[in-house]
């Protein structure tokens, strides 16, 4: 007869059961299982910053997801607080039935969601109008499920449209035409070009706001995220050229100020309140051509500085300020910063490609 | 010297056939200004008219809207638009309803200005369920999306009041380009027909637009009724503003209008308009639908403002070359 010692085997399963017993408890699911996310702007990922909404912006979807991660089906009520600086409204949607809306509160019956199924709430919100500064908000979500509950808190930024962007842009805009007025009037500027250089700054500024504008919005498409290569290569190229033949002061300006009032004439372009803004890139290639001590893009080096500084600001002015302030949108970070490049990569390459030319031309014209 | 200058002009000639020639086989990218708005269909009935969607740009994709539906058996004429940004050719565009795929579509049927664009369909043979109907919209279209999803659905009720309805469809780019040949500064809507006007309880307008721009102060008009001011501000999600107005004391005996004022706006696109009239009880009358040929337009061209900058730049090229070789002789 062996004599066999239980109280190690039961105490082994006694440490099993005590280890089971919570997941008995949940038997029923758990709002701790439940995994809750918040989706804002509901736009595509990755292209626009997450959690950021600009003040004034329309309305913007936002999207709530519960998803079961137990291993049990839960019975899940769910609670949605939205900021009072938003205006809520809640869309046609799979879950209608099951919502009520009291102000700015939402109260959802989600019913059962299986382990591993997830149910997710539609909401759309209306930023305020203004609002003084950078302001932190947050989403309040409360789930239910079987007696326990979960809370989790989901925080947004919204932000006003860089308002001081805009009317400092309108006094630059008004500063710039006032100091070309004067500069015409007071030195001549005008007197400065030649025939010939309006002549060509006209049919420079021509091409790259009609004919190249055109060719870049049909066939962007086909080189997919390299698509803006297509306007910054010529552009960048004509301003070289520009700079290269006409060779007096302000002449990029000149260039980008035409080629506006030709968009605005040909394509309808709405330049009136931010023109500023399209001179600045004009502005800061003049700057550089007299520190380069009037370097009108006669080594290869300079067309090229000129031609990646165009692109840098242009699309700097474009990702963190024009989309923010005229579209109320903001850009994830790195997606601006790819643009950005691009058009710097464009730039160098316009530049290089518009030293040659102009290289060239000049020496079949002059 | 004159080769040097050949060869500089070639790289110029070659842009300016790439220019001329490529569109045959790619599809121009600026469509003109599209199609102004008309009546698709037109009619009577016991019953109503469902009008709904969104929810503006948002690049999702799949693009979903869900639509709400009372009496999906009894629809005699349901129709679908999904206006879309950014089409070229090669795009493609393949709605679901309710996890039922309709025929992949490659070509939108209007298009205007730089690829403004909406897809229609004759949903009228889809089998809508009662509550709840997912629509989705999942695309092919480099830089491009959905700016909706609309359903106009409408279905007989013999309990319900009859009532009249005119659906009309277009893209018209009102805008101050001259590319396509001047400003376009307004837009109409003809709802053709007679109406009693004394008979009408209610007459309910939706109307679509792509492109509007909050500040830049746009005009609707319904007859001679003002209904708003800045009407197009994008509020009803990214680009794309769906309204409803009640026009019951705005109504004239025959051919009710709406007109689209671009005022101060950059663009502003004018996609539809739906006008739904409810006659007081007692108003009997069979039910009477007019489906009418589309009016599609697809046009590519190349504007004449890009050949003629192109003719003017060679030309203007070639003179001061010519004047400088002068100078350079008398020299």
């Amino acid at each position: 007869m062996i004599n066999i010692n239980y109280r190690p085997l039961l105490f082994v399963f006694a440490i099993i059961l005590a280890l089971l017993l919570p997941s008995v408890a949940h038997a029923a699911g758990s709002a701790g299982d439940i995994y809750i996310t918040v989706t804002i702007p509901d736009r595509k990922e990755g292209v626009f910053a997450p959690d950021k909404l600009v003040a004034s912006g329309s309305e913007e979807g936002a999207r709530i997801t519960f998803e079961n991660r137990g291993t049990e089906t839960a019975e899940v009520t769910a609670n949605i607080v939205v900021p009072d600086l938003l205006s809520l409204s809640v869309p046609t949607q799979v879950l209608s039935d099951q919502i009520t809306q009291h102000e700015n509160t939402i109260t959802v019956t989600l019913g059962k969601i299986a382990s591993g199924d997830s149910r997710t709430v539609r909401i759309r919100v209306k930023p305020p109008e203004s609002i003084p500064m950078k302001t932190e908000e947050s989403f309040r979500i409360t789930a239910t499920a079987d007696g326990s509950r979960t809370e989790y808190t989901h925080h947004i930024t919204i932000i006003p449209p860089p308002s001081w962007i805009t009317y400092g842009t309108i006094i630059i805009s008004l500063v710039l035409v006032a100091i070309v007025i004067i500069a015409v009037r007071r030195f001549g500027i005008l007197e400065m070009y030649t025939t010939i250089d309006l002549v060509t700054i006209a049919l420079l500024a021509a091409l790259a706001g009609v004919v190249f504008r055109w060719f870049w919005q049909t066939f962007n498409d086909i080189f997919g995220p390299f698509g803006g290569l297509l306007f910054t290569i010529p552009v960048s190229a004509l301003m070289v050229i520009a700079l290269h033949l006409v060779r007096k002061p302000g002449t990029a300006m000149l260039l980008f100020l035409v080629d506006q009032m030709v968009c605005m004439v040909i394509w309808g372009s709405n330049i009136t309140v931010w023109l500023g803004w399209y001179l600045l890139e004009g502005a800061v290639v003049d700057v550089e051509v007299v520190l380069f001590k009037m370097n009108y893009a006669d080594t290869r080096i300079a067309a090229m500085i000129y031609g990646m500084s165009r692109g840098f600001i242009a699309y700097w002015l474009f990702y963190f300020l024009f989309a923010p302030t005229a579209w109320k949108i903001c850009y994830a970070p790195w997606y601006s910063w790819l643009q950005i490049g691009l058009a710097v990569i464009g730039g160098l390459i316009g530049g290089s490609i518009g030293y040659d030319a102009a290289r060239k031309m000049r020496s079949a014209m002059m | 010297m004159m080769t040097r200058f050949r060869k500089s002009l070639v790289p110029v000639l070659l842009m300016f056939i790439l220019v001329v020639v490529s569109p045959a086989a790619m599809a121009g990218e600026w469509r003109g200004s599209g199609t102004p708005l008309y009546t698709i269909a037109s009619g009577s009935l016991h019953g109503g008219v469902h009008v709904g969607g969104g929810h503006g740009l948002t690049y999702a994709d799949p693009y979903t809207e869900y639509f709400d539906l009372d009496l999906p058996d009894n629809i005699i004429y349901a129709r679908l638009y999904v206006p879309m940004w950014n089409y070229n050719k090669g795009d493609t565009l393949t709605v679901s309803i309710n996890d039922k795929e309709l025929k992949t579509r490659h070509e939108p049927d209007y298009i205007a200005a730089w690829g403004v664009c909406c897809y229609a369909y004759d949903v009228t043979e889809v089998a809508f369920k009662e509550g709840i109907n997912t629509i989705s919209a999942t695309y092919e279209n480099n830089n491009g999306a959905p700016y909706g999803i609309f359903l106009v659905a409408v279905y007989e009720n013999e309990s319900m009041p009859y009532a009249q309805f005119w659906i009309d469809e277009g893209n018209y780019a009102l805008s101050k380009a001259v590319a396509d040949g001047g400003a376009k500064d307004q837009g109409e809507a003809l709802f053709p027909g007679d109406v009693k006007t004394e008979t009408v309880e209610k007459a309910d307008l939706w109307t679509v637009m792509i492109a509007g721009t909050g500040g830049e102060i746009d005009e609707l008009w319904f007859n001679s009724k003002l209904l708003g001011k800045d009407v197009g501000r994008a509020k009803t999600g990214g680009y794309l503003d769906f309204d409803h107005f009640d026009v019951t004391d705005d109504l004239v005996g025959n051919n009710n209008t709406v007109i689209f004022k671009r005022g101060g706006e950059q663009y502003l696109h004018p996609f539809n308009a739906v006008l739904v009239l409810e006659h007081k009880s007692g108003v009997e009358g069979d039910t009477e639908l007019a489906v009418y040929e589309t009016q599609s337009s697809i046009m590519s061209s190349i504007p004449v403002p890009v050949i003629a900058v192109l003719v003017i730049s060679i030309i203007g090229f070639f003179l001061i070359y010519m004047k400088k070789k002068k100078e350079r002789r008398g020299d």
